[in-house]
């Protein structure tokens, strides 16, 4: 039993790690060379796409169009982002900007000769395999490739979620020490006293 | 304009939730530090007692007004101004 509920843990934990590195900003410098839209199929990938009513055209045979942002990475490495709004739903950016953000990325492109770098903030993972982009959420000019600029965003959403677990873990806890406990205290008092009852007849019939 | 208004429901059903269960908390901690006040007052009547009870429940009448309960309305308010900076920042900026 201890082992498998080891496991589960582990699991969890995963998971949880997983789910915060999908959904929360990242950043990364990186040379813009092309921002252009084509049409792509969304099947069971779906889920690491936009949702359907976010304001995306899908036309009868499932087919999308999306904006693309293809970059070169420092280390020379491609790399693609999507460009979609994520609407009033899941994950919670609330971004519905793409099309000023497009024109932004069409506006930094720049060749091998003459880089110009940018910061792109995104969320997501890039899956070769499954067809999967991060989603661009907004570009800065930086001045070189050497230049990171520091994630704040994700370090004040990961504190606000540390305080608010904190906070119910305080309330779960003053919840069991106030009434959890004594209700399981009183019923094990009131087994212990039917208990007592109970023997004190079985010794009454014996004739003690 | 429907995901919108899901978003709004969805929002005012958690806020709300939440809003129940820190005013529940929040009457709890009060009440356990009224009755250790009562235990240091009088030592010699320490632990449950229908006077305990009795001073707690007196104690306890203008709580709704204090200033600890009228702030655990911030979680009705802090979301929204959340999520309202979280526009900004990610649609002009």
């Amino acid at each position: 039993m201890r082992w498998f509920l080891t496991a589960v843990g582990v699991l969890f934990g995963i998971t949880v790690f997983m789910f915060l590195d999908y959904a929360l900003p990242s950043k990364q410098t990186v040379r813009i060379t092309e921002a252009f839209n084509r049409q792509i199929e969304i099947g069971r990938n779906a889920i690491f796409y936009a949702a359907d009513d976010t304001g995306t055209v899908q036309n009868s045979t499932g087919r999308r169009d999306v904006q693309f942002i293809n970059a070169v990475r420092t280390n020379g490495k491609p790399y693609v982002y999507r460009n979609e709004d994520t609407g009033w739903i899941w994950p919670p950016y609330f971004k519905y900007d793409s099309a000023d953000l497009q024109a932004q990325a069409a506006d930094l492109r720049s060749t091998s000769a003459t880089p110009e770098w940018v910061s792109i903030t995104s969320y997501g993972w890039r899956v070769n395999w499954l067809s999967v982009y991060p989603n661009a959420i907004s570009i800065k000019p930086v001045s070189g490739p050497d230049v990171r600029p520091f994630n704040w965003g994700a370090i004040v959403i990961l504190l606000i979620l540390g305080a608010l677990l904190m906070l119910i873990w305080r309330m779960w806890n003053q919840f069991r020490e106030r009434s959890l406990d004594p209700a399981w205290d009183r019923i094990d008092a009131e087994g212990d006293a039917a208990r007592g009852r109970l023997s004190r007849w079985w010794r009454g019939m014996r004739g003690r | 304009m429907m995901a919108f208004m899901r978003l709004i429901a969805m929002v005012i059903v958690i806020e709300l939730i939440f809003y129940v269960l820190l005013g529940i908390y929040l009457r709890s901690t009060r009440r356990e530090e009224l009755e250790k006040e009562w235990d240091s007052r009088h030592p010699d009547r320490a632990g449950d007692s229908p006077e305990r009870r009795e001073f707690v429940r007196r104690s306890m009448v203008g709580f709704r007004k204090s200033l600890r309960a009228r702030l655990a309305a911030l979680v009705l308010v802090l979301p929204v101004v959340a999520i309202v900076v979280i526009i900004v920042l990610v649609n002009y900026n």
